[in-house]
């Protein structure tokens, strides 16, 4: 067959393209829309924070964020044996959040920002799944339409999910609500939510384990898309930043002020101004020349796209207006948050 | 998200936003949750500290003085060394001003 022929079946395809099934006969011979999947990290590649997690509205996996609402829960990233078959195109990673204690609403978040995605449209989630249920026997599947803050009142759609101890993958398809007529305030979104029940207050451990999750438009799950490592933790970064200090970086002395240094670190724009953190090892190093001992950092101005840090050390050597190096920051990270 | 404030347990400024548990930098921008929270937390009747101490604004003063009062000895010494070496006297103004510096550095 030759190229031409191709393209010539593929356009009478895609101009009969009207109905869901005939989408889904274009997905069946490998004809899928880029960035179909409103998820981000719906395969759990990317995990800028760490590998194992506990705390109460902290994000775990990038963009995946864990609520405990009075339970215990710690989420990890796991590794799927190579080779595997149970869940198919070889997922390298999936979440597990083992909840030794269970309580209403503890489960996980994932706000897709703006909630005009899907709007009075049909949207289908996808996923694999295994584990223990709750103590009610169920989980809630959540689709809630979160107008953010000064906006309109969250609309949400729950249906029960119940899972077992083999991986199986999981559709459903929620009707969204018209945002006609609706406020939207600042930081909204369209959040998937699979959590504890909120009527169901029981105790119990439960486990999740979640791989391959996706979002798309229409009525019909569709394969996960799969991107490249690349493009997803790009996607990421637009609300999380890890950034690895190296050796060399620049300080600039403005005077001789424990508070008049200067670091400057640029990245990619951010949903909004992030807020910043240090790991542990940041502070406590010097600066060469200059002397004395890094004891914090604080945010001097800041954008979308860049932050200037007060140096507070407490070295007084070197010439005024002039730039130095530090090479303690080599290996530790700062933290950039933009999330919803 | 809502607005949450159970998890700030201090707060004090800075030259953009606020120092949040000491170790959170949240900038001034309503789009940031963090800030938002912030905000929230205000608006309930709490008071950000100030940026510095008294006591961490006299030690940045002082440090200054340290500073450019050494900086000052140092571009003098060729007085005091030509004097060593030529016996010609250094100016007045110098030696009163090197005095000076010496007693301000703490």
């Amino acid at each position: 067959m030759t190229k031409a022929r191709n393209l010539s079946l593929l356009s009478t395809v895609e101009a009969g393209a009207t109905t869901d099934q005939t989408k889904a006969d274009l997905n069946a011979i490998g004809v899928s829309g880029g960035r179909k999947n409103l998820i981000i990290n719906g395969g759990f590649d990317v995990w800028q924070r760490g590998t194992s997690f506990t705390t109460s509205a902290g994000y775990t996996a990038d963009r995946w964020q864990l609520q405990l609402s009075g339970g215990t829960s710690t989420v990890t990233r796991q590794t799927f044996t190579i080779g595997q078959t149970e869940v198919p195109d070889n997922p390298t990673y999936y979440l597990k959040a083992n909840t030794t204690t269970g309580n209403n609403n503890c489960g996980l978040f994932h706000p897709i920002e703006d909630v005009r995605n899907g709007s009075g449209k049909n949207v289908t989630v996808s996923f694999w799944a295994k584990g223990t249920n709750p103590a009610g026997g169920v989980f809630d599947l959540i689709s809630s339409q979160r107008f953010g803050a000064g906006g309109s009142s969250n609309v949400e759609i729950t249906t029960p999910l119940t899972i077992t101890s083999s991986w199986v993958k999981y559709t459903h398809t929620f009707s969204l609500a018209s945002i006609s007529g609706k406020t939207i305030g600042t930081g909204s979104s369209l959040t998937l939510i699979i959590r504890q029940h909120q009527n169901d207050t029981g105790t119990a451990a439960w486990e999740l384990n979640l791989a391959n999750v996706q979002v798309e438009l229409g009525s019909v799950a569709t394969d996960f898309e799969h991107r490249s490592f690349g493009e997803e933790l790009a996607l990421c970064q637009r609300y999380f930043y890890r950034y690895q200090g190296a050796t060399q970086e620049q300080i600039y002395n403005e005077n001789n002020g424990a508070t008049a240094k200067w670091w400057f670190l640029t990245f990619p724009q951010m949903r909004a101004t992030p807020s910043a953190t240090f790991s542990s090892g940041w502070v406590g190093g010097s600066i060469v020349v200059i002397g004395g001992t890094i004891n914090s950092m604080s945010v001097g101005g800041a954008s979308p796209t860049a932050i200037s840090f007060r140096v507070h050390n407490s070295g007084a050597g070197g010439t005024v207006k002039s730039l130095y190096h530090t090479d303690s920051f080599s290996g530790d990270y700062c933290y950039l948050s933009a999330e919803l | 998200m809502e607005n949450q404030t159970a998890w700030i347990t201090s707060c004090k400024s800075q030259d953009s936003g606020w120092l949040v548990n000491g170790t959170m930098s949240v900038p001034n921008d309503p789009a940031n949750r963090d800030c938002a929270d912030v905000l929230a937390w205000i608006a309930e009747g709490n008071t950000p500290a100030p940026q510095y101490t008294d006591a961490e604004i006299a030690a940045n003063a002082q440090a200054e003085l340290n500073a450019t009062s050494q900086a000052y000895l140092d571009s003098t010494d060729w007085y005091v060394t030509r004097h060593a070496e030529t016996a010609e006297a250094v100016p007045a103004d110098v030696t009163t001003a090197r005095a000076a510096a010496r007693e301000a550095i703490v």
